[in-house]
């Protein structure tokens, strides 16, 4: 009795850590490396100081590369690698600060993953869909010839409507 | 007076606080209500310093206010007087030292409600605010009238972008009784219309100015002493003038001047010759 409990505990602590592995893994990988988000309806210094302030308390941002700037209306914001930020966080700080978050401009690294018809990328813990942009065509089907699992890393357009949807506008590599 | 403002103007330097702000993540006008609120948890701490002068003397008011942002919409704020009035006028002006500032000695408790938000483009927006407050004074007199607690309402409405800036309010201030006396009540009405020149209109992180042109019209009701109307009390005024206003992080300087272009007085009360206003801003 004694040594079957201490065989299924072990069994069970092994399938623990390999999940505690897995799942961790993915968000090892570095996922945003930039992300430019437009904001409508901010006018002042004071307003960009706030935002600037709470986007420097985000998981793996590199404080001084953010930037905001008022008469174009952007937070731009740099990432180190294995940062666990996501984009609804830094959405929700344009939103608690009385301003409304626009589109997206992203760099991002994951691994590729073909699921169907669809493209997906997978960064940490989320997957993000890909689609191609019209006058960009064949991004799609290139990255369909690329193996699943490679690790690329892209440019890419997220509208405001959705959070895990980018539109490619660049394979970097 | 003059060592008085003397002394004011550096002692609000020292503390570098704002005192009726009125939109603590935007900008607002200096002595009407305005529409931006703090963004959420966000605490701010005002200071400002009024200046009242009419026909017969000036008075200065030095009023500190804080402001807490529940939610990005809406805020509420506290208002109370940092010293007795300095050479008190003996017949003082029916008026609110500001949008959130509330009036006098009064201690002013507050909620501003930006029910009407729309992000149209880049720099932009329209933007709609309700104001409620109470107030209890800390005087018992004001001016040759027991002086009562109050409630107030104002609604604002306006546009904001990095070039032009307009809102247009409207807003009642009545007293309750006190001792068989009354302050009248104050209707009101606002307009203001700002504009950021292109030569200042520079980017996060540079200093960031604008100029505004703001105006109000007053009809204050007649004081009643034991229940008796006061004859030299109420009228109709309008008043307008410029206001400057600086931000640089998270601090900020606004500073402005009201000239009577009309007074239409009911009685001999004294007229205005000019309303002044200066704050120092902060936002934690």
């Amino acid at each position: 009795m004694k040594i079957t409990m201490t065989k299924t505990m072990i069994a069970v602590v092994t399938v623990l850590m390999t999940l505690l592995m897995v799942a961790e893994a993915p968000s090892a990988r570095a996922q945003f490396i930039e992300v430019k988000q437009i904001i409508y309806g901010m006018d002042c210094t004071p307003c960009a100081f706030n935002i600037e302030r709470k986007l420097r308390k985000l998981d793996g941002v590199l404080k001084d590369e953010i930037e905001i700037s008022l008469n174009e209306g952007y937070a731009l914001v740099r990432f180190s690698p294995g940062n666990k930020t996501s984009l609804e966080e830094i959405r929700n700080i344009i939103r608690n600060n009385g301003f409304s978050p626009d589109d997206t401009r992203v760099v991002i690294e994951g691994i590729l993953n073909h699921e169907g018809e669809g493209i997906f990328l997978t960064a940490g813990q989320k997957d993000f869909r890909l689609l191609e942009i019209p006058y960009l065509q064949g991004s799609i089907q290139m990255l369909k010839e690329m193996s699943g699992g490679k690790h690329i890393t892209l440019r890419g357009h997220i509208t405001k409507e959705t959070t895990d949807t980018i539109m490619i506008m660049e394979i970097m590599h | 007076m003059k060592q008085t403002v003397t002394i004011l103007i550096t002692t609000m330097l020292f503390l570098g606080t704002d005192t009726m702000d009125l939109a603590a993540t935007g900008l607002g006008p200096v002595f009407g209500p305005g529409t931006a609120a703090n963004a959420r948890g966000q605490i701010s701490s005002n200071t400002s310093a009024a200046i009242f002068s009419t026909s017969e003397s000036s008075s200065l008011i030095i009023r500190q206010i804080f402001g807490y942002g529940i939610t990005e919409n809406l805020q509420t704020n506290i208002s109370f007087p940092l010293t007795p009035v300095i050479d008190e006028n003996e017949n003082p002006p029916a008026a609110r030292t500001g949008g959130i500032a509330g009036s006098y000695t009064d201690i002013e408790g507050s909620l501003m409600w930006r029910f009407h938000r729309n992000d149209v483009t880049i720099g932009s927006r329209y933007e709609s605010t309700l104001h409620v407050s109470g107030s209890l004074p800390l005087e018992k007199r004001r001016g040759e009238v027991k002086a009562g607690p109050s409630l107030h309402a104002a609604a604002v409405t306006g546009y904001v972008s990095r070039t032009f800036n307009t809102w247009i309010g409207a807003g009642y201030q009545r007293y309750f009784s006190r001792g068989g006396d009354r302050i009248g009540d104050l209707p009101y009405l606002t307009a203001v219309a700002g504009y950021r020149p292109l030569s200042l209109n520079r980017d996060y992180p540079n200093a960031d100015w604008l100029i505004l042109i703001e105006s109000i019209a007053e009809f204050p009701r007649r004081d009643r002493a034991e229940g008796i109307q006061i004859t030299d009390s109420g009228g109709e005024k309008i008043l307008a003038g410029p206001s400057v206003h600086g931000f640089f992080g998270r601090w900020g300087i606004s500073g402005g001047i009201l000239f009577p272009a009309l007074q239409s007085l009911k009685g001999d009360q004294p007229k205005e010759r000019f309303r002044m206003n200066l704050i120092v801003k902060y936002w934690f």
